[in-house]
């Protein structure tokens, strides 16, 4: 599995995955060929054979540049190039026809309707259905029109109407249905994975949330409770000095915390749920935080969850030798008299995992998930160094108590 | 058409060919497939029906409407076959009908034209060949397919007519086609489901940090409005607090200790103010109360002015409730540092918000210098309030007493 996958889902933009261009080279391809045989067969009906098959080579080029296009356009085949090449298409058509004796106009020596209606089925893997549906039936209008033109010429009749009508349109209404019932099916998938998914999570969630309750109230529950307990019950006296020292103590020691936990580093270190599925055979090492601005308070919500989530599937990925974190400001001004050194308003984020998975977790696509949800721009500095970076808004200052303070929830 | 991707979906272990599903999406993808092929096919079936009735003389009319038959019959076959995901025999069976409608084109000549016939012949082929190949995949397609040319160049070499397998060149691009889409489907699912699992791993990551986020922060504020509140009485040997109150307050603490209770929000019933479960008939009520609650477990004497104008109707959410009462307790608890024995509350309600004023005429302090460690008006109160939409405000100055207050919108109030 490759990074490479995320491009290949579908998109308002591009319905089918990239993999369907080989079915416009298979059947553009195909269908001229056919179209050669006819041409060879039809020869005596055009009035100039090399005309003919210039007209077919161009109309070959039209879907293969429209696919080249298209790759370098992230796969969907922009409006522009999309209306020249349907011009091109209509030329086509007429120009054969054109070409092609009167008599024979409502016969099989106009190649075009059926092959151009091939190519416009092409078009539904790089545009959306509406479009290839519009072209179709102006491709179907033509058609039916020149035909009918002949309509009082020798074998040619309504059958005749029948056959052309059937070999332009119907591919691209095949196409048409195919391109609304995958994207049912993937709707469909999408619906069940994201049922499915609200479960995992809450479980996750809550697995994850007890795990740290446990882990961090165990030494604060093993001196609180007999000290609560002892004054409750009443065999420890509120003004004994002992008393109220270890209260004082421990009141201490719970404040600290309190305040420790406030910037979220506590959140970074890999979760045990991710430990148990970690892929690589050495534990995983803590992140390593650089922050000299205290920066990671003031990261957003979104952005701090994002952040620990790409930490997170990057330990359950590979070895790692070290993963840190950077975080400084982007546009921090230098301090007013008497005001806070950190008014930035962005900051640069830069996740740094160095280890021999470093080119394989590049290439993963849940590492690519997470960091395209982070924001973050991935890629391999060395062969054994990922980087991922990304520039994040901090939290605005809140004006609050009269002085500016930070840390918004 | 009954057919209906939905209806098929609803049970994904109903596939009795015994194909591999590789992921949830290709259970779906098939059944996609399934009715790409029945629709494929019956646009051909429909044309070429047009076509007979089109084509045949009228003093062959009989044998156009067996040929018509023919065709229905196909139809009829491939939605009952594809479109209820029938086994191998069925298939076979689907594999031999086009050669019935093929057989009856080829050999009527006298009813059909030889152009007609084969056009016609090419449609059923084209339509069965492709609507089978793209629901069950390029062999069975190919069966299909060569079953049609093989019985019409049977029928014409038996009446000794002229035939050419070429007619069935286009007959063959859209067996090509509907193949070729099958296999890159097949592979376009495995692609997107890779893909899709892949994007629910990182959302699934993200969330799980969200979640564990607030629930710490969510904690933390508790811990600090109990059992730290608490720790810090009892550091000063309980001055100024009723001991019995102290002693419930021990109590309430050591429940809010046991394992489970504060991360996964099931302190509802043994946090501190609990017990003002709110009226909805009279939330500024219930809100005060909770206050003078808290103001008597610190002996100190709460004079409550309550605004009427504009409150009837007002219903308070759970959430903002349970936040604006959490930050008032704080708030009233924290009048013990002021060192003076009454404080004021007003709460109103006004146009466009639900305000509650804290005042006491105690010491003050100064905003300034407030450490870093103390956690209960920025935490508690303002971080609190600030989760569900509200904010905080406060006045104070040393030696000018402090007033506090808390703002929640009415539209986040009112749901």
């Amino acid at each position: 599995m490759t990074a490479d996958v995320l491009l290949d889902m579908p998109t308002r933009r591009r319905a089918l995955p990239q993999i369907f261009n080989r079915l416009v080279v298979i059947l553009t391809v195909q269908a001229h060929l056919f179209a050669l045989v006819i041409i060879v067969q039809s020869a005596h009906d055009y009035q100039s054979l090399p005309a003919c098959l210039a007209l077919w080579i161009v109309s070959l080029a039209v879907p293969i540049a429209c696919l080249l296009v298209a790759s370098r356009a992230d796969g969907a085949l922009p409006t522009g190039p999309f209306l020249a090449a349907t011009v091109v298409l209509v030329l086509i058509d007429l120009a054969v026809t054109a070409l092609v004796r009167l008599p024979d106009r409502g016969g099989e020596a106009v190649w075009t309707w059926g092959v151009i209606g091939v190519t416009v089925l092409g078009f539904a893997v790089l545009r959306p259905a509406r479009d290839v549906l519009l072209v179709a039936a102006g491709h179907s209008l033509i058609a039916v029109a020149v035909t009918a033109t002949v309509l009082h010429h020798p074998g040619v009749g309504a059958f005749a109407l029948l056959l052309v009508a059937n070999a332009a349109a119907t591919p691209a209404l095949a196409a048409a249905q195919y391109l609304n019932l995958y994207v049912h099916a993937v709707q469909l998938r999408e619906q069940a994975g994201a049922d499915r998914r609200r479960i995992q999570t809450r479980l996750a969630a809550e697995e994850a949330i007890e795990e740290d309750a446990a882990g961090r109230l165990q030494a604060l529950r093993a001196e609180v409770v007999p000290l609560l307990s002892g004054v409750a019950d009443g065999t420890l006296a509120v003004d004994d000095p002992q008393v109220a020292l270890l209260a004082h103590r421990l009141g201490d020691d719970l404040r600290r915390e309190l305040t420790a936990a406030r910037n979220g580093q506590w959140l970074l270190p890999v979760s045990r749920a991710a430990q148990r599925d970690t892929k690589g055979t050495s534990p995983a090492p803590r992140v390593d935080l650089l922050d000299p601005h205290r920066l990671l308070s003031r990261l957003q919500d979104t952005d701090r969850a994002a952040l620990a989530a790409l930490l997170d599937v990057l330990h359950s990925f590979a070895d790692w030798q070290r993963l840190s974190l950077a975080l400084a400001p982007e546009d921090s001004r230098p301090a007013a008299p008497g005001g806070s050194p950190t008014e930035a308003s962005a900051l640069a984020a830069t996740v740094v995992a160095t280890g021999s998975g470093a080119g394989a977790a590049c290439r993963d696509a849940a590492v690519a998930a997470a960091a395209r949800q982070f924001g973050a721009n991935l890629h391999l500095e060395t062969s054994d160094v990922l980087v991922a970076e990304t520039s994040l808004t901090l939290s605005p200052p809140v004006r609050f108590l009269g002085v500016t303070t930070y840390g918004c929830p | 058409m009954s057919f209906s991707l939905r209806s098929t979906a609803a049970r994904p272990d109903a596939y009795p060919t015994g194909r591999p599903e590789a992921g949830e999406l290709e259970g779906f993808g098939l059944r996609a497939l399934d009715a790409i092929g029945v629709r494929l096919a019956e646009i051909f079936l429909v044309t070429a029906l047009l076509g007979v009735a089109l084509a045949a003389s009228s003093r062959h009319a009989g044998q156009a409407m067996l040929t018509g038959l023919a065709l229905a019959v196909c139809g009829g076959g491939i939605v009952y076959v594809l479109g209820r995901q029938r086994g191998r025999l069925w298939l076979i069976a689907l594999a031999l009908l086009p050669a019935v409608p093929v057989a009856l084109l080829a050999s009527a000549t006298p009813g059909f034209t030889w152009d007609h016939t084969h056009d016609l012949a090419t449609w059923v082929v084209a339509g069965m060949a492709s609507g089978v190949a793209a629901s069950r995949g390029p062999a069975w397609g190919l069966v299909v397919f060569i079953t049609g040319v093989a019985v019409e160049l049977a029928v014409e070499q038996a009446r000794s007519g002229p035939a050419s397998a070429l007619v069935f060149l286009g007959a063959f691009t859209y067996y090509v086609g509907a193949a070729v889409t099958h296999v890159l489907a097949r592979r376009g699912f495995a692609t997107t489901e890779q893909a899709l699992e892949a994007v629910a791993a990182a959302e699934t990551a993200q969330r799980v940090a969200e979640e564990r986020w607030l629930a710490r922060r969510e904690a933390d504020r508790l811990l600090h409005d109990t059992v730290l509140a608490t720790l810090s009485l009892l550091a000063h040997r309980g001055e100024g607090t009723d001991p019995r109150e102290l002693q419930a307050a021990c109590l309430r603490d050591l429940d809010t200790l046991k394992p489970g209770r504060l991360e996964t929000g099931r302190l509802a019933t043994t946090q501190r103010g609990a017990g003002s479960a709110l009226d909805a008939s009279a939330p500024l009520k219930s809100l005060v109360e909770a206050a003078q609650r808290e103001a008597a477990i610190h002996k100190l004497e709460l004079r409550a002015h309550v605004a009427t104008l504009k409150q009837a109707g007002l219903h308070l959410d759970a959430t903002v409730e349970t936040a604006l009462r959490k930050a008032l307790v704080e708030c009233v608890a924290n009048v013990r540092h002021a060192h003076v024995q009454q404080l004021d509350l007003m709460a109103s309600v006004t146009v466009d918000a639900l305000v509650l004023v804290v005042v006491d005429e105690g010491r003050g302090f100064d905003l300034a210098r407030i450490p870093e460690d103390r956690l209960g008006l920025r935490a508690s109160v303002q971080e609190r309030l600030a989760a569900v939409g509200g904010s905080a405000s406060v006045w104070t100055q040393p030696g000018q007493g402090t007033s506090v207050m808390l703002r929640v919108p009415r539209q986040v109030v009112s749901s």
